[in-house]
């Protein structure tokens, strides 16, 4: 922990310019106004022990409403969940990361949608400091089984603050956010599950490796960027025709599952790099890992792409 | 007969086409915020969005943007502010060229522009001619502090006036 806390640390005193266009937390700053823009993310991790790839992807939309404003929609889908809790509830919360449990099918998770509003803006020569409150609400389509909660994964609603300092060598974005899942329902079974309400801290630092100096739009800028990502949330609670099913019974199968139901509390670390070709498109690439405990959403390492275009106004 | 009448006249239509008609013809903006190319070229497309902008560029390192005006168009400087807030960012400084005709001026003296007035306040020259520019001091046009210099000036010339004298009121120097 000590070592990424020194990895931070650096970043803080680099001699370069910094960059808030983070690929996974949302700066204070919002879309130009009358912009929309498209995003793309994938993630990859083996599941353990299968060593079944699990993977995740995302399209969301984001239009500036107001230069303060900003509206998203996504749409977000994985191999992650069965299409419903199976009968035999038992088999599933001991077997269902073993190889031989049946593979859960590619399918639509969840509809997202945001509203990001920047309340305040302060410029200077090359750097500004910005705050804003993010609201989101999803829903969902698919039964999440885990106790930490995620948008798209669960019906749920989020709602975040953001502070983003930039100072040409130096920017830094804290999110401070909570997420309240619903509960998720399957009346032909009797079945009800809830994850744990969640509580989020995100730090997120940036650097730009190159250009030194532009000398177009067309430069390639290559960004580095290290974001930590902490969380503490509630367990998950069951209730199987109306009556509270316990999950210590698989305290002593797979300790995985069993982890993943119960509360708890992380910080990971997601370095990454991005290229911006043409001062219109992003790509970025990175890798999650645990420093403190680990999330239950996801096993580790895992990688993730994203591909983000903005639609600039075009010339009168 | 003939001189005595016609020639002071035959003398305006010739002078006339010498004067330079009086308007904008470029702006320079000192924009607060940018960092990265992809900001830069928010502001760059937001400016060249505008009817009237025939060109505008925008320094990616010291931020500073040179726009063009088309000829023969009514400019709106409170468009070029705006599109600049739109993408996001804020202005440090706004100034613009204005080709002037031998403008005599004083201390709060108000000239109209295709619908807009434009007052000076503390000018450093009588008279104006040819390429002259013109230093915006609105709120939105230059940074906070600067325009604390400013701000009891603009704010005694607005007494007494409509909300619709105030919006169409551009405050400038030299």
């Amino acid at each position: 922990m000590i070592r990424f806390f020194f990895i931070a640390l650096i970043f803080w005193t680099l001699s370069a310019k910094a960059q808030e266009l983070y690929p996974y937390a949302e700066a204070a700053s919002t879309q130009p106004k009358g912009v929309p823009g498209i995003r793309f993310t994938y993630e990859n991790y083996k599941e353990i022990p299968s060593q079944r790839a699990r993977n995740y992807g995302g399209v969301r939309l984001v239009y500036g409403i107001t230069e303060n404003l900003t509206a998203g929609i996504s749409i977000t889908g994985s191999n992650h969940h069965l299409k419903k809790f199976p009968a035999d509830l038992s088999y599933f919360f001991q077997k269902h990361h073993q190889k031989g449990f049946q593979q859960n099918p590619y399918q639509v998770e969840g509809l997202i949608a945001s509203l990001k509003y920047k309340f305040l803006n302060l410029d200077g020569h090359q750097r500004h400091f910005r705050m804003a409150v993010m609201g989101a609400a999803a829903k969902s389509f698919i039964p999440h089984d885990g106790a930490e909660p995620r948008l798209g994964d669960n019906s749920a609603i989020d709602g975040s603050w953001i502070a983003t300092l930039l100072i040409k060598r130096f920017a830094v974005s804290l999110t401070n956010g909570y997420l309240f899942p619903f509960k998720y329902k399957d009346e032909s079974q009797g079945y009800s599950f809830k994850s744990g309400n969640c509580r989020y801290v995100n730090l997120s630092f940036g650097y730009r490796l190159i250009p030194n100096a532009y000398s177009s739009y067309s430069n390639l800028n290559v960004n580095l960027y290290l974001e930590f990502i902490s969380a503490n949330y509630d367990k998950a609670t069951m209730t199987v025709n109306g009556q509270p099913y316990s999950f210590d019974i698989y305290q002593n199968a797979d300790k995985y599952i069993y982890n993943s139901l119960q509360a708890g509390t992380y910080t990971e670390v997601r370095p990454s790099i991005q290229l911006i070709f043409y001062s219109t498109t992003r790509v970025e690439m990175g890798v999650a890992s645990p420093i403190f405990n680990q999330s239950y959403l996801h096993f580790y390492p895992m990688y993730f792409v994203s591909i983000h275009k903005n639609f600039f106004k075009a010339k009168k | 007969m003939y001189s005595f009448f016609f020639r002071p006249i035959l003398g305006l239509f010739c002078f006339l086409p010498l004067v330079a008609k009086a308007q904008f013809v470029s702006a320079t903006l000192g924009i607060s915020g940018l960092t990265c190319s992809m900001c830069s070229y928010a502001v760059q497309t937001e400016l060249e969005h505008l009817t009237f902008v025939e060109k505008a560029v925008l320094d990616l390192n010291t931020n500073i943007a040179v726009i063009q005006f088309k000829p023969d168009q009514k400019v709106n400087m409170q468009q070029v502010v705006d599109a600049v807030y739109k993408a996001g960012f804020s202005i440090a400084y706004t100034e613009a060229d204005f080709i002037f005709n031998q403008q005599a001026i004083a201390d709060q003296f108000i000239f109209s522009y295709d619908g807009f007035n434009y007052q000076f306040l503390k000018p450093t020259l009588l008279v104006l001619n040819g390429k002259t520019t013109l230093k915006f001091l609105g709120k939105k046009h230059l940074r906070k502090k600067a325009y604390s210099f400013w701000a009891r000036m603009i704010k005694e010339t607005l007494n007494g006036k409509t909300k619709a004298e105030v919006e169409t009121l551009y405050h400038v120097t030299l």
